[in-house]
């Protein structure tokens, strides 16, 4: 009897404990990052209404130069979906990749135009291992979390100018749409990717390099 | 009734509170330091609203971090245990229905510091804490 009855108080007292903990710990989250006790870089309120599904821009398969700075962009729900259809641009001239805050996607005929002009800087978001059995020829291998990891990696991109064109292994991977975040966070701008990745580009017949150091470059 | 049992099982349960308590801060401080990773990681599990995103990678390393203090310093520690467990819970659920639709994610289970991707090593590992977690729960006073 006496056992039952403090068990029950002592039950009370973990509902309390829990709401207590829930209660404290979204306090000092909210007051870190949106009352300014965290400086750098400090998110603030406009972060928390952020919306994530307008994260990616995708440049359609047939704009052509200046069509970007028209407004030819649209917003995908899922940055991991493969954008296809539009007829493939035979504009002679490459479209204008502008300088967003955020990941843009291009479709897979977008990037063999960059390709073959030889207009892009390509990176290879994956493993060692997978670029040296195949990679897009010129791709510089940065995988994901090595980037995430060592900064200098990152600044030792030398784009000479032109936009960087990320890539990975296609299908859910996200490595490539990752590292252009961090390409981006880290002070690059115009940075794309296509998900249809590496099988895609192999699949339609593109030319592909192996060994693990970039040729050409 | 408790007698002999509590004794030759209290230095077990001290283990698991102060060892579930510090995987708690060492997994907060990591996420802490870099939300916006965090966020990308918690909005690649895809479980929660795109909307409420930013808000559960602001404060679920926080209620972490003060769920861990509890375990390690003995304070509300059986409270701290029982919100351990049903945390640890929700993360196995979130491992599992990534494992189970094929998403090939980083956990951000410890922030950046750790990049192990999403699979049955993580799931057990998961499974192992909550375990622990629970006979925490159920053992502290």
């Amino acid at each position: 009897m006496a056992e039952s009855s403090t068990r029950a108080r002592s039950e009370d007292g973990v509902l309390g404990g829990i709401a207590a903990i829930v209660a404290i710990g979204l306090a000092l989250g909210l007051a870190y990052n949106y009352l300014g006790l965290r400086s750098k870089p400090s998110f603030g309120l406009a972060w928390l209404a952020h919306d994530r599904t307008e994260d990616v821009a995708v440049l359609p398969a047939d704009a052509a130069d200046g069509d970007a700075a028209r407004g030819g962009f649209t917003s995908i729900d899922d940055p991991m979906a493969v954008i296809t259809g539009g007829a493939a641009s035979t504009a002679a001239a490459l479209p204008e990749i502008p300088a967003l805050d955020r990941p843009i996607q291009l479709q897979l005929s977008v990037a063999k135009r960059f390709f073959d002009a030889g207009g892009a800087l390509f990176v290879d978001a994956r493993e060692p291992d997978e670029y040296a059995e195949g990679h897009i020829p010129g791709a510089i291998d940065l995988p994901f979390d090595t980037a995430a990891t060592d900064p200098a990696r990152i600044a030792a991109l030398d784009t000479r100018g032109r936009p960087i064109i990320v890539y990975c292994g296609g299908g859910t991977c996200e490595v490539s749409i990752n590292l252009a975040w961090v390409l981006l966070e880290n002070g690059h701008d115009r940075v794309t990717y296509f998900q249809a990745g590496y099988p895609g580009w192999v699949e339609a017949g593109y030319p592909i390099a192996t060994g693990s150091t970039a040729e050409g470059s | 009734m408790a007698g002999l049992g509590a004794i030759r099982w209290s230095p077990l349960v001290r283990l698991a509170r102060l060892g579930i308590g510090a995987v708690f801060i060492a997994a907060a401080l990591a996420k802490i330091g870099d939300i916006a990773t965090f966020a990308l990681n918690v909005h690649n599990f895809r479980i929660v609203p795109i909307w409420s995103e930013n808000l559960v990678a602001t404060t679920l390393p926080w209620i972490e971090l003060v769920l861990g203090l509890a375990l390690v310093t003995g304070i509300r520690a059986r409270a701290g245990a029982v919100l351990g467990t049903a945390l640890m819970a929700v993360f196995v659920a979130a491992v599992g229905q990534a494992l189970v639709r094929g998403l090939d994610i980083e956990c951000g289970c410890f922030g950046t510091a750790d990049a192990t991707r999403v699979g049955l090593t993580k799931l057990a590992e998961n499974a192992a804490l909550t375990v622990a977690a629970a006979y925490a729960a159920l053992r502290l006073p």
